[in-house]
């Protein structure tokens, strides 16, 4: 069950904001490069998934990894040719694989490893008689430097120019790589860019990651040869939208039919139930695909119907097991991050109106603000940056609205922060955070401590009021601007790349 | 088919549902734990074929597969293979050592201590369909992997 596709599983046409597919099988694309976005349960790993299904079909050379921020994207690439080395050498033959194997084992290779010159041993005669005898041409080492990605995609490139396929190199969740692999990448995809061009499309580079991983790209290729500056240029960039409600029925379906045949599907699953599962995944894929294995779970996988209390039961065991998620981002923001999640959770499903709440920092445009209004948006734009950054956050589609990513966590907040909407006396939350954890009561707005009615400083970023370039990292105009972070966690400058050379050493 | 991660409380669907929930607001140790677990599942994903790995086998089904194992791992010497998951930044021995280090946490998150559970109850599943305790040293390459999903899909369709 899970969430995997197997190898007959429909794919789902997805298209972005101007009607375009998305999928590399409907639109391919004339750069070297293209990279999937979306927040988690989006389908951007289905995205890849598809992508590498159709490329191994036609018979094409596919690496796929994912990129972790504990290890180099190098060691990944090495494990993933020695773990497919057996079926690649069926596929292309022993010789050509034997280029791309020792590509392979060079990327692990530590710097400044010497090597024996080539020589000849004699094999080992009898004991004591006859010592074995080593012969050099020189008296002196060879130095062998490691392999860089690049090596491994020309070896790539050599089995597809043979092949007459283009060779498809895979890499998820780029917003998880540390800074240096960040790097890395945006050289690999500068020079696939470069013989790509001069010898044709054999080697395609497709990664996929949240909504900042492009920004996060950009970040890293600053100060770099080549492709500094010039991320926009290198990679197509395609965002995974919130699923439509027939994009989601269609993966409901599909989840349920393989449980029973299809024209069982309405008896084993009522169509009010199918709807209330599709309501409650709110867009995304991954949440109902959840509540789903629940329902199926509880239904003993087929032997009795699905019902309104295992529906429901479904619900209420998936919302559980995200609370702990919830807790964890609560605990990782700072007082203005929370104060901002306030303000939006304090709004309802429909989110925070921008345009309004730009009005509740002060009249007027925003260059006839005064300096200390400038620092207070500054720092609630870094916060919302941050929020978005690490997918707690969305712009809605008209991008005059700040919504919770998962209306989980908007619940959550709620829940978490007595006070924040208006209760009946005898209704008490049923959790309170610790003292600690708590927003302290003048920041929380319209409280009685705050002293100050319900007002949001956060400006919009509508038509009618000018975006400032300090918002778009690496555009910065002095201003105070948190650095995006993926997941919330260190990145490289912040030391969270713990295991340059080797394999991990613990 | 049973569906607990014993000595865990929780279903193979729950563990891995809140690896996922998990794993993109932990750092540090916590996150090689949780990309670990996630990957011995997708491990068990490819060994199962299909759909995926979502429930155990019975034991009579771990039986067979446990000898289809034991004949493929004895055609080649061992040495060759991965000790390391792919998409994992621990080995397997490394990963066997952070399971007993995180079930046996006293204090701090409950759901930490139950995923450490959860992934000491994937190991031992593991090690029955390896063939016995401790068998699990190592990761079937991609070639017999998929002999492995054969034979698994021909044992559960019904």
């Amino acid at each position: 069950m899970a969430t995997r596709l197997a190898a007959n599983d429909p794919v789902i046409e997805r298209q972005d904001t101007l009607g375009r597919p998305i999928s590399l099988t409907s639109r391919w694309t004339d750069k070297s490069s293209v990279l999937f976005t979306g927040a988690p349960g989006l389908g951007v790993s289905a995205q890849l998934d598809n992508a590498r299904r159709a490329a191994e079909s036609s018979g094409a050379l596919v690496l796929r990894i994912k990129a972790s921020h504990t290890e180099p994207v190098e060691h990944r690439f090495a494990r993933e040719v020695a773990d497919r080395m057996g079926s690649l050498r069926k596929s292309f033959g022993y010789w050509r694989t034997r280029r791309l194997r020792r590509t392979a084992r060079a990327l692990v290779r530590p710097v400044g490893e010497k090597s024996p010159s080539p020589g000849v041993r004699t094999p080992p005669g009898p004991l004591g008689v006859f010592p074995q005898v080593e012969l050099r041409l020189k008296d002196r080492m060879r130095l062998r430097p490691p392999a860089t990605l690049n090596d491994l995609a020309d070896a790539a490139r050599a089995i597809a120019e043979q092949q007459g396929r283009p060779a498809m190199i895979v890499i998820d969740d780029v917003h998880r790589a540390a800074d240096r692999d960040l790097a890395v990448i945006n050289e690999l995809a500068e020079h696939l860019e470069a013989v790509n061009r001069e010898s044709g499309q054999h080697v395609v580079l497709v990664m996929g990651g949240r909504e900042d991983a492009l920004d996060l790209l950009h970040k890293a290729s600053r100060g770099a040869n080549g492709a500094a500056n010039d991320t926009g240029r290198l990679y197509d960039s395609r965002q995974c939208q919130v699923f439509t409600e027939p994009e989601l029925r269609g993966i409901l379906r599909h989840q349920l039919d393989r449980v029973v045949p299809p024209m069982h599907r309405d008896a084993y699953c009522h169509p009010a139930h199918q709807d209330a599962m599709l309501r409650a995944a709110d867009g995304n894929a991954g949440r109902l695909t959840d509540i789903v294995d629940s329902a199926i779970a509880a239904s003993g996988y087929g032997r009795f119907a699905i019902d309104g209390e295992m529906v429901g039961r479904a619900l209420e065991v998936v919302d559980t097991d995200r609370q702990p998620g919830y807790h964890s981002i609560w605990n990782s923001s700072d007082p203005t991050e929370r104060h901002l999640m306030m303000l939006v959770a304090r709004e309802g499903d429909q989110g925070l109106d921008l345009a309004a709440a730009a009005r509740g920092i002060a009249e007027g445009d925003m260059s006839t603000w005064s300096e200390h209004d400038v620092q207070r948006w500054a720092a609630l734009d870094a916060a919302r940056q941050s929020l978005d950054g690490r997918g707690v956050m969305d712009p809605s589609p008209d991008n005059q609205r700040l919504v919770f990513s998962d209306p989980g966590m908007r619940r959550w907040v709620v829940e978490h922060n007595p006070g924040l909407l208006p209760q009946p006396a005898h209704q008490q939350p049923a959790v309170q955070l610790p003292q600690h954890q708590q927003l302290p009561t003048h920041l929380i707005p319209g409280s009685p401590e705050s002293g100050q009615p319900w007002a949001s400083p956060l400006p919009s970023w509508g038509s009618h009021i000018r975006r400032p370039a300090a918002a778009l990292p690496g555009h910065g105009t002095g201003r105070p601007v948190t650095p995006i972070h993926g997941g919330g966690r260190p990145r490289a400058a912040e030391g969270g790349y713990g295991r340059p050379d080797g394999y991990p050493g613990r | 088919m049973s569906d607990l991660l014993e000595p865990s409380a929780w279903t193979v669907l729950q563990a891995r549902r809140m690896a996922r929930n998990m794993i993109d607001v932990v750092d540090g140790e916590t996150y090689d734990a949780v990309e670990h677990f996630s990957e011995l599942c997708e491990h068990l994903d490819d060994l199962y074929g299909g759909y995926g790995f979502a429930r155990l086998l019975e034991p009579p089904q771990r039986a067979a597969v446990a000898d289809l194992i034991r004949s493929l791992r004895g055609r080649r010497p061992t040495g060759i293979r991965l000790h390391q998951p792919v998409n994992s930044s621990l080995t397997l021995d490394q990963g066997r050592d952070v399971a007993a280090d995180l079930a046996s946490r006293a204090e701090g998150e409950e759901w930490l201590a139950e995923l450490g559970r959860a992934m000491q109850g994937l190991y031992r599943y593991l090690d029955e369909l390896y063939g016995g305790p401790g068998a699990f040293s190592e990761l079937l390459d991609s070639e017999d992997r998929a002999r492995v999903a054969q034979c698994v899909v021909s044992l559960t369709v019904t």
